[in-house]
């Protein structure tokens, strides 16, 4: 009986530590990891090359000026908020309005960089544009694609 | 005795991790309108027990860079890490992670320090609502920008252009240099498309001399 109390001691405590650290660290590693959940707004390479095929995507590139101009996605358009969002987007305003018919697809470095995502909230909320998504993987994912220097 | 050990091994997570002790872990800032970058350090010593080498410093926006003062701490050392935020076009509350990797005496694992930096970034002119919208064949009814200054000095529009055909558009001045209305209105709704009103001012503050105020007729998303 006493070794029972000590395990459910033990249970209690060890249950209460992890819970702390679930809620409150800063780094936390999330419940579970599922490779292959998208989250909203999220598009996968193979998908969005199914639109490239056919002419019918405009791709954006987040990361910083000198990253794309070492090189970028052929024909994508460079905008992030580090550098003036409005300052970048006013020389190419008319060519993403002329094709704001098609998706968009917004990249930057990694699945850990925010910059695609607040730049695709920018092109929805702010610019108007009906479709706007972020690539799965970032620029890796075009790298490994060969679409990427 | 058991009691006792029990608590050990449950408390064993919490204070796992590394010998790196920091003052504080996020820390709040503001900056000012007109700066273009904004600076803070994350202090911290070494209070374990053997000498912390630092493997990297990873940032969560490429508008961050950091770096420790040292790349090994002694048992007692002080240290810093020292970012720098490139401020660009944000504005308002911005909540930038860092992690600082670091290596315990010869060990081969490695440990990792998540700090915040809050910082909260004025804007000197805001446009409300971001975006206009009509639908298409929509009645084309006049709707409105509410252009508001909030810097501590007044700003003046000194002219607005469109970028569309198509549209009339008038500035009304509800409060010289604080607050004004951009009435829009499109002569027709037939076809969905883009555009913006450029707005010029007289802001002090280059960067924020010119302002977009975005508009679009908008056709039904397809499926």
């Amino acid at each position: 009986m006493r070794i029972f109390l000590q395990c459910v001691l033990i249970a209690v405590l060890t249950t209460t530590a992890t819970l702390c650290i679930y809620f409150f660290h800063p780094n936390r590693p999330p419940l579970y990891f599922d490779p292959a959940r998208l989250a909203e707004g999220e598009v996968e390479l193979d998908e969005v090359l199914k639109w490239v095929g056919k002419g019918e995507v405009v791709w954006i590139d987040a990361r910083p000026g000198a990253k794309y101009a070492e090189g970028h996605v052929e024909g994508a358009f460079l905008l992030n908020e580090r550098e003036d969002f409005n300052a970048l987007l006013l020389p190419i305003y008319a060519e993403l309005a002329n094709r704001a018919d098609l998706p968009f697809v917004v990249y930057c470095g990694s699945d850990l960089c925010a910059a695609s995502a607040r730049v695709a909230d920018l092109l929805r909320d702010r610019v108007g544009i009906a479709e706007v998504f972020v690539l799965k993987g970032g620029s890796k994912i075009l790298r490994d694609a060969g679409m990427l220097p | 005795m058991h009691f006792l050990l029990t608590v050990f091994f449950a408390g064993l997570p919490l204070v796992a991790s590394g010998g790196l002790t920091f003052s504080e872990r996020n820390i709040e800032l503001s900056s000012s309108p007109s700066d273009e970058k904004v600076s803070f350090v994350f202090n911290f010593s070494n209070d374990g027990e053997n000498a912390v080498h630092i493997e990297d410093v990873n940032v969560s926006c490429a508008c961050l860079s950091a770096k420790t003062d040292k790349s090994v701490y002694a048992v007692g050392d002080k240290g810093r890490l020292e970012a720098v935020f490139a401020i660009g076009s944000f504005t308002g509350l911005q909540r930038k992670a860092l992690t600082l990797v670091s290596r315990d005496g010869d060990s081969k694992e490695i440990d990792r320090t998540g700090l915040l930096a809050i910082l909260n970034i004025p804007d000197v002119i805001t446009i409300t609502p971001e975006l206009l919208q009509w639908s298409v064949g929509e009645k084309s009814e006049e709707k409105v920008f509410q252009l508001k200054v909030t810097h501590s000095k007044p700003v003046h529009i000194k002219g607005v252009t469109c970028s569309r055909e198509g549209f009339e558009f008038r500035v009304v001045e509800k409060k010289k240099g604080r607050l004004y209305e951009l009435y829009l209105k499109p002569v027709k709704t037939s076809k969905p498309m883009l555009g913006l009103l450029k707005i010029d001012t007289d802001c002090e503050i280059l960067k924020h001399r010119r302002k977009l105020a975005f508009f679009s007729i908008a056709r039904k998303r397809r499926s």
